[in-house]
């Protein structure tokens, strides 16, 4: 039984990892696409925050409906304030869609 | 009134067709076109007043027709409002549609057209605004900065991509103007940041992929246009001088940008290139073939082929260049008519045979773009001698500008021998060192002797080398901001050099060794980025690409006309070949790859004694009913 439960533990463990490739090879891809990476890197603070850094400044709320939604209005919309005075710039070009499917992925990002 | 209701780059001009929505009124005109199949070249004609009856000058009227050999048609009111296309050959036109811009003016109601004879005539209403903020040219929003090279730095750095600032850019600038003043200097900052980032970003392909750059990347001044130093005098201008709103400029203060107006007899033919939109139409070149025909050519340094237009006709054709030449930048026809191309990516020269329609080619310089201090060669501009065509020294080698590492390099095409010169220092950090894109040589002509090249560095200076003993020679020191780029030469070996950031043109006559003066432009950031002079009228020609026009400034009266543009947004206009024989200019419209459009070769007739002539002899009273 313990076998069976470590191999499934495993098992679980492995196909999380490569969940969280696929996430984060769908991620980089949404990023290039919508020009990201031009302010924004996974890991490193740039021009704006990391995506890393927004992740752990906003741990525990990718289940709240709403405040996905305003994250997502943000990439849309662009803002400023929240991370100092420069504004981020609006992305008019990315659907409300495509913006919450990258809020979510963003919070699957995992630390290299 | 919604001030922001027709913002759309600056087409807060208004657009009117015969057959027609319009914006203003939303009255359809319902005026037949009827042919009366006549066998003269039938004119197309009117008059432009105001709604209490005052004629209105300096309109720009664009008329676009099946049956036209170029895509659109364009001329200037005169004084008295009237327009005339007198060789338009109108009856055997169809889909006519006509296109009325003046800033300070939107048209009113419908025009009213009417045959006369065996020709067209067509009366037009326009109403005056006070408010022109969503007409305005980019530049216009620079007017407030003082004239010193630290605010020269701007236009120079920012305009050689994009109008600025741009709708977008507004947009966001509006977005941090609340700030206090130390808050928003970060900001602008951070916008130099960005500004570096796509610097790379619009590289082609993979190269163009910021993501997988290390940081460092973007902060090394070798890998930039700008550097540091320049930062450091752009960004606190910036900070003091940048309007917060863009909602309002009075139509009093935008007239202090103008000169006075190209006259009723200019034609002025658009020609729509093919796709892709991701397409960046670089230098023009003209050539007339044994039979007399003359050519306009263009080069896509995007994509590996070149236009060849036959204005005449609207004939156009691609033609691809041969395999594994990248980056075309510059043409230039020799006295043989041949047609010479630098090729900036792959590190060639080519030379095109328009009979035979063939190429010989070298390798020039080192390939690449620029990795950090390193430098790509970037082989940029060929130097001609007057008249626009190539210089040949007294051993035949041709000279041509290194743009990555701010060296010329001589070319001897009979051996493909090359041969390389340092270009002055510039005063770069040392981390950055010399050889790098900021130092930037640009634009070069040679002296008729051919004993003489004077060559533009961008940050630095105006110099010369000796041909023969391959030594600068003379240096002028031009203040760094100020931005000299695509400079031109008179048969008296008179230098005409726009000033790209400056907004003016510096005259220095190379043989007496002394400058002569310094015209300003009436709108000082219009962004000149080249000049050719023109044998025909004494003239030097300058595009204004920011201010969407084309300036003439006439040699011996040291005073501008300026020739504003059917085409507003994003044009950049690089080089103007010129019909020495009639004076006609011709140019591309040159916005980066990233901005898409518009992609048009011009042809320009300016007004001339015999064209005036011409409109005169047309019927000058259609009143309309």
């Amino acid at each position: 039984m313990r076998l069976v439960l470590g191999i499934s533990a495993v098992l679980v463990g492995l196909s999380g990892m490569g969940n969280a490739m696929a996430n984060e090879k769908l991620f980089v891809e949404k990023a290039k696409k919508n020009h990201c990476y031009e302010c924004h890197r996974n890991g490193e603070a740039f021009i704006g925050p990391s995506f890393l850094q927004i992740k752990d400044r906003y741990k525990g709320q990718e289940s709240n409906k709403e405040f996905v939604d305003y994250l997502a209005n943000k990439i849309i919309n662009g803002g400023g304030g929240a991370w100092g005075p420069t504004p981020m710039n609006s992305n008019p070009q990315v659907s409300k869609a495509e913006a919450k499917k990258i809020v979510k992925l963003i919070f699957k990002l995992e630390k290299q | 009134m919604k001030l922001f209701e027709f913002r759309n780059g600056y087409a807060g001009r208004m657009s009117l067709s015969m057959n027609m929505r319009t914006l203003i009124g939303g009255v359809c005109a319902s005026v037949l076109m009827a042919t009366t199949g006549g066998a003269m070249a039938a004119a197309l004609e009117g008059r432009v007043k105001d709604v209490d009856g005052q004629p209105v000058g300096g309109v720009i009227v664009t008329v676009t027709a099946k049956g036209l050999n170029s895509n659109t048609l364009t001329t200037y009111t005169s004084t008295n409002g009237h327009f005339a296309f007198p060789d338009i050959g109108a009856d055997k036109l169809t889909a006519k549609s006509l296109r009325i811009q003046k800033i300070g003016y939107v048209p009113v109601g419908t025009p009213k057209i009417k045959m006369q004879g065996k020709g067209y005539v067509a009366s037009v209403d326009v109403k005056h605004i006070d408010n022109v903020a969503s007409q305005v040219p980019g530049s216009a929003w620079m007017a407030g900065f003082p004239d010193k090279p630290a605010a020269h730095s701007i236009v120079l750095n920012c305009a050689q991509c994009h109008h600025f600032p741009f709708p977008k850019a507004m947009d966001y600038i509006a977005k941090f103007s609340a700030l206090p003043d130390d808050q928003r200097e970060k900001v602008w900052y951070d916008v130099m940041k960005f500004m570096r980032v796509k610097a790379i970003a619009i590289a082609p392909g993979d190269a163009g992929d910021v993501s997988k750059y290390p940081l460092k990347t973007f902060s090394h001044d070798g890998n930039n246009g700008f550097s540091k130093q320049d930062e450091a005098m752009m960004v606190p201008m910036l900070t003091k001088y940048m309007p917060k709103k863009f909602d309002t400029y009075a139509f009093a203060d935008y007239q202090k940008l103008l000169a006075p107006i190209g006259g009723p007899a200019t034609l002025i033919r658009e020609y729509q290139l093919p796709p892709p939109d991701q397409s960046m139409w670089h230098d023009s070149a003209i050539v007339r073939k044994k039979d007399g025909t003359l050519f306009m050519y263009a080069a896509d340094w995007v994509n590996p082929r070149m236009a060849r237009l036959n204005p005449a006709t609207g004939e156009l054709r691609m033609m691809p260049f041969p395999k594994g030449l990248a980056g075309a930048h510059t043409l230039v026809p020799d006295h043989d008519g041949k047609i010479w191309v630098t090729f900036q990516v792959s590190s060639h020269m080519g030379r095109f045979d328009p009979e035979t329609e063939t190429w010989q080619t070298w390798t020039v310089g080192k390939s690449g773009w620029t990795e950090g201090s390193e430098g790509g060669g970037l082989i940029h501009s060929i130097a001609y001698k007057a008249g626009f065509e190539v210089g040949f020294d007294a051993g035949g080698g041709v000279w041509s500008s290194l743009g990555g590492t701010n060296q010329l390099v001589r070319l001897d095409p009979k051996t493909g021998k090359t041969a390389v010169v340092d270009g002055p220092p510039t005063g770069e950090a040392p981390e950055v060192g010399e050889r790098t894109l900021v130092s930037g040589i640009y634009g070069g002509v040679m002296t008729a002797d051919g004993k003489h090249v004077w060559f533009t560095q961008l940050e630095g200076s105006l110099f010369s080398v000796n041909t023969e003993t391959m030594k600068i020679e003379q240096i002028v020191a031009i203040p760094r901001g100020d931005g000299p780029r695509r400079l031109t030469i008179d048969k008296n070996d008179i230098l005409y050099v726009p000033l790209n950031g400056a907004g003016s043109l510096l005259v220095y006559d190379a043989r007496a060794k002394k400058t002569v003066g310094s015209y300003p432009l009436p709108d000082r950031a219009a962004a000149p980025y080249s000049a050719n002079w023109d044998a025909f009228s004494n003239s030097v020609w300058m595009g204004g690409g920011s201010a969407s026009r084309m300036y003439r400034f006439d040699v011996a009266s040291k005073s501008y006309t300026e020739y504003p543009l059917p085409s507003t947004e994003n044009i950049i206009i690089r080089t103007i070949p010129i019909d020495q024989k009639t004076g006609d200019v011709y140019f591309s419209y040159s916005p980066v790859a990233l901005l898409k459009k518009p992609h048009m070769m011009v042809w320009l007739k300016p007004d001339t004694a015999e064209q005036a002539k011409k409109t005169a002899k047309v019927s000058t009273d259609a009143s309309g009913s």
